[in-house]
């Protein structure tokens, strides 16, 4: 059986110092570094650790568009998937609706019965890369997975969910989108594994095969996209909190800190 | 933020790794560059690989998951339950997690699993690692173990043995001490006797002490297989691969200062089944001699992380914690300290990678030479090549290790001293690497082994031909230039210290068993001084790649300078007799 993991570089916006927007008030991704999202991590070791136990499945790892600085998809390779297709989004919308339609062709060229993704945070999209795909390809989604308890090859999955009372066993027959949740702990099984040496030596320059948009069937007959339009970000300027040292060892300036709270009815 | 990175966020490692070290000298010699079919189709695409895997898998692992995990394996250590070691859990997640990435065989060649990677890259991940956990270096330093089975035994004990250490489902152990064989190890008494009925036809019976991972899974054992009569001392050892079993006790795990993950064990061997490495009687004088070389470059990469993981606690102490209404940084006698130790930390991996680079050119042409027809051509002048660099790794490895060692408890020291009264409480991470570092000019020979070592080729010229190819190089900064005189001068005051010592003139002259005292006397300050040169020397080059480092180099060269003068002081000074005067010092009544 085939099952399909969606990666997607992101901008790595940990550390991130100085002017971080251009002039036109957009981000200047050109000055920043990319990482592979980490809940696509997740979820990409979520499928390995099936493969681990099952090896007749088949894990293939799909991204759409050129790298920016990192390829996500030799990052794949490098952890031990099967196989990778890089999707071609040249010159079209690129929404999350017009993406999703573009990965839902590439899983029914491949045949595949699962897809694992991450949940996704960004702003425009919500958590919902898994239901935005589900909705294209017609098949039920399970979102905040977090661990697959058992998946006999095309039987009934069981599946864990984190739900906000703590968490429920979901049963669900393939064909199936898992939305691998958040919350990744150091010791969570689910702590993705990091890229093996070997791999690294062998898949260095291996070739990645790339998938035009019209070789994906009937996708292009839909309407090219949801219509998100990204006009602007604005930076949140940093708030002041004025800071003043209060000294310890003064009764008298201990009372008057208490009561200058008590006015501001900051404390009773 | 704590870093996601140990080798990005590291600028003075990535500049040894990506622009400093010789790695064309070093692919070329190993035939991996420069022919069809080679490993690298160009200098920059090795260089490029190597950078790719110091930074992940080993530099992820080392932030993300080993360092976060170092309080807890030092709190937990490892205990001796019915006779078998356990480990701290953290410790098992560690070695999972690194052979998980195919780290546990990095030099190892690939044809039995490894990764065949140079002594210099691998000691780049084992700094790495040790910044991450000073003890888990034990277990993924000691790779030396699986290479020496790989060098040395034969075709059967390889296959077998060598893919279990690549594939890191085995870890081994170097077995050589005893109770009363510590630095004199030709005074080995456990015997290893031939018995056709056992597997591997010898056993082994006798009590071996400190062994560390002596509860490893395949042990390299150090005893003695010919008969004291005629072969007495070094001739009479031989080396054994005895695997763990029931022949092999664990009778104690010692519980110790620090490196408290990895495990200190006393083994007591009952006639236990052994293979023979190699041929009889090379065992300590060939095959132990090269093990021990490579772990003690092991424990000089062990340093650098020690004293890297202790520099950056200390400046962010420093720059953190307010006294007296500033930051203590900004107190010069604070400061002061910090660039003590950064500067000292920059020489030291100046050093270590240069010792690394002679001892994968020493290697790789001596394996160039084993292959060629000494009629050949070139055969004289790639021996030549060898020779140099024999000599320049067998001099720099004791140099780099006593040099290393005993800065990185200079380095803890100064550290836990900007922290306060902090810095003495187990909740801040350098009381743990205070701890640690103490045990690095002890092990894999004390200092004063080092030193003996090192003094043997310094004593021969060999640290002068060294210095020479350094020295000699014309600087166009004035900057560099003078800083260059000053090393020049400080140089000549040190030849003449050594000539002294050599020609036995000069100071007051004694019997030969008095001048080989007073050579044994100074050999540490001699030591010392030779390898503050070289690196001066060596950052004054790197002056010319990094504009930085003319300033690093400038204090280190002012500093150094100034203990060469003192030392020089001292032994032109020539104190008399030292075991006469030590008497008088320390026997107050005779």
């Amino acid at each position: 059986m085939r099952v399909v993991v969606w990666v997607r570089e992101i901008p790595d916006t940990r550390d991130l110092i100085g002017e971080i927007l251009g002039q036109d008030s957009m981000p200047k991704w050109d000055d920043w570094d990319t990482r592979i999202d980490p809940e696509d991590l997740n979820s990409l070791e979520m499928a390995l650790q099936w493969k681990d136990r099952d090896p007749r499945l088949e894990v293939t790892a799909v991204s759409v568009g050129e790298p920016k600085k990192l390829d996500v998809l030799r990052e794949c390779l490098y952890r031990g998937v099967d196989q990778v297709v890089r999707l071609s989004g040249e010159g079209q919308p690129q929404d999350l609706l017009w993406e999703a339609r573009l990965l839902a062709g590439a899983v029914r060229r491949l045949d595949a019965q699962v897809v694992f993704t991450g949940v996704q945070l960004n702003e425009t999209e919500c958590g919902h890369k898994g239901v935005f795909l589900a909705h294209a390809l017609g098949w039920p989604v399970a979102t905040y997975v977090e661990a697959l308890e058992q998946g006999e090859l095309g039987g009934p999955m069981k599946l864990r969910r984190a739900v906000e009372q703590g968490v429920e066993l979901v049963e669900a027959t393939p064909p199936l989108v898992i939305s691998v949740g958040v919350a990744l702990l150091k010791d969570d099984p689910r702590a993705p594994r990091s890229a093996r040496a070997k791999l690294k030596l062998q898949h260095k320059k291996t070739q990645i095969p790339q998938w035009q948009i019209q070789e994906l069937g009937s996708f292009l007959e839909q309407r090219s996209g949801g219509g998100t339009r990204i006009l602007a970000f604005r930076s949140q300027p940093q708030r002041d909190f004025p800071a003043r040292r209060v000294d310890g060892s003064s009764q008298a300036e201990l009372k008057a800190m208490v009561d200058e709270l008590r006015n501001q009815g900051l404390v009773r | 933020m704590a870093s996601q990175n140990f080798y990005l966020d590291n600028e003075d490692l990535r500049f040894q790794v990506e622009k400093r070290v010789d790695w064309r000298s070093i692919l070329e010699a190993r035939g991996d560059l420069g022919h069809p079919g080679c490993a690298y189709d160009s200098l920059e695409e090795a260089v490029e690989t190597f950078r790719d895997l110091l930074t992940d898998p080993v530099g992820t692992l080392a932030a993300e998951r080993i360092a976060p995990r170092a309080a807890e394996i030092d709190k937990e250590g490892c205990r001796l339950e019915q006779g078998r070691v356990v480990l701290p859990k953290a410790m098992e997640q560690n070695l999972r997690d690194l052979a998980e990435a195919d780290l546990m065989g990095m030099t190892l060649p690939p044809g039995y699993g490894g990764l065949g990677f140079p002594t210099t890259l691998y000691t780049a991940a084992t700094e790495i690692v040790s910044r991450a956990d000073v003890s888990l270096m034990n277990l993924f330093g000691l790779q030396g173990i699986a290479e020496t089975i790989a060098k040395f035994g034969d075709e059967e004990l390889k296959k077998r043995y060598v893919p279990l250490f690549a594939r890191g489902e085995a870890t081994g152990a170097m077995v050589l001490t005893e109770p009363d064989a510590g630095s004199d190890l030709m005074a080995i008494q456990t015997r290893a006797l031939e018995d056709p009925s056992v597997p591997g036809g010898w056993k082994i019976r006798g009590v071996k002490r400190f062994i560390t991972n002596g509860c490893g899974d395949i042990l390299l054992v150090l005893a003695r297989s010919e008969d004291p009569e005629r072969f007495s001392g070094a001739r009479g050892l031989s080396l054994f691969l005895v695997e763990k079993g029931a022949g092999v006790k664990v009778r104690r795990v010692e519980e110790k200062m620090g490196i408290h993950g990895s495990p200190t064990c006393e083994l007591y061997f009952d006639d236990a089944p052994a293979f023979l490495i190699g041929r009889r009687g090379r065992g300590l004088t060939q095959y132990v001699n090269w093990l021990m070389n490579a772990a003690r470059l092991g424990v000089a990469a062990q340093c650098l992380g020690i004293g890297e993981a202790a520099y950056r606690e200390a400046l962010s102490y420093a720059r953190e914690r307010e006294q007296f209404g500033s930051r203590i940084i900004e107190f010069p006698p604070v400061a002061e300290m910090l660039v003590e130790i950064k500067t000292t930390l920059e020489a030291m991996r100046s050093l270590v990678y240069r010792t690394a680079e002679a001892v994968d050119l020493d290697e790789a042409l001596g394996a160039r030479l084993d292959l060629m027809d000494r009629k050949d051509p070139q055969y004289a002048q790639v021996k030549k090549k060898r020779d140099m660099a024999a000599q320049t790794a067998e001099l720099l490895t004791p140099m780099a290790k006593f040099y290393t060692s005993e800065a990185s408890i200079r380095i803890t020291n100064l550290a836990l001293q900007v922290h306060g009264g902090n810095g003495y409480m187990r909740d801040y991470p350098v009381e743990r690497l205070y701890r640690d570092a103490r045990i690095t000019n002890i092990y894999e020979g004390t200092s004063q082994m080092q030193v003996d070592r090192a003094m043997a080729k310094i004593t021969k010229g060999v640290l002068e031909d060294v210095l020479e190819t350094h020295s000699s190089r014309v600087y166009e900064s004035p900057g560099l230039r003078s800083l260059s005189q000053e090393l020049g001068e400080a140089k000549k005051i040190f030849m003449d210290c050594l000539d002294a010592l050599r020609s036995q003139r000069g100071l007051e002259s004694k019997t030969p068993e008095q001048w080989s005292g007073l050579r044994s006397l100074f050999a540490r300050r001699l030591t010392e001084m030779g390898a503050e040169l070289l690196m001066g020397y060596l950052l004054l080059e790197e002056g010319e790649l990094w504009e930085r480092k003319v300033s690093v180099a400038s204090h280190f060269i002012g500093e150094a300078v100034s203990r060469v003068h003192m030392h020089a002081h001292v032994i032109q000074r020539g104190a008399a007799v030292p075991i006469r005067q030590a008497r008088e010092i320390l026997f107050e009544a005779s």
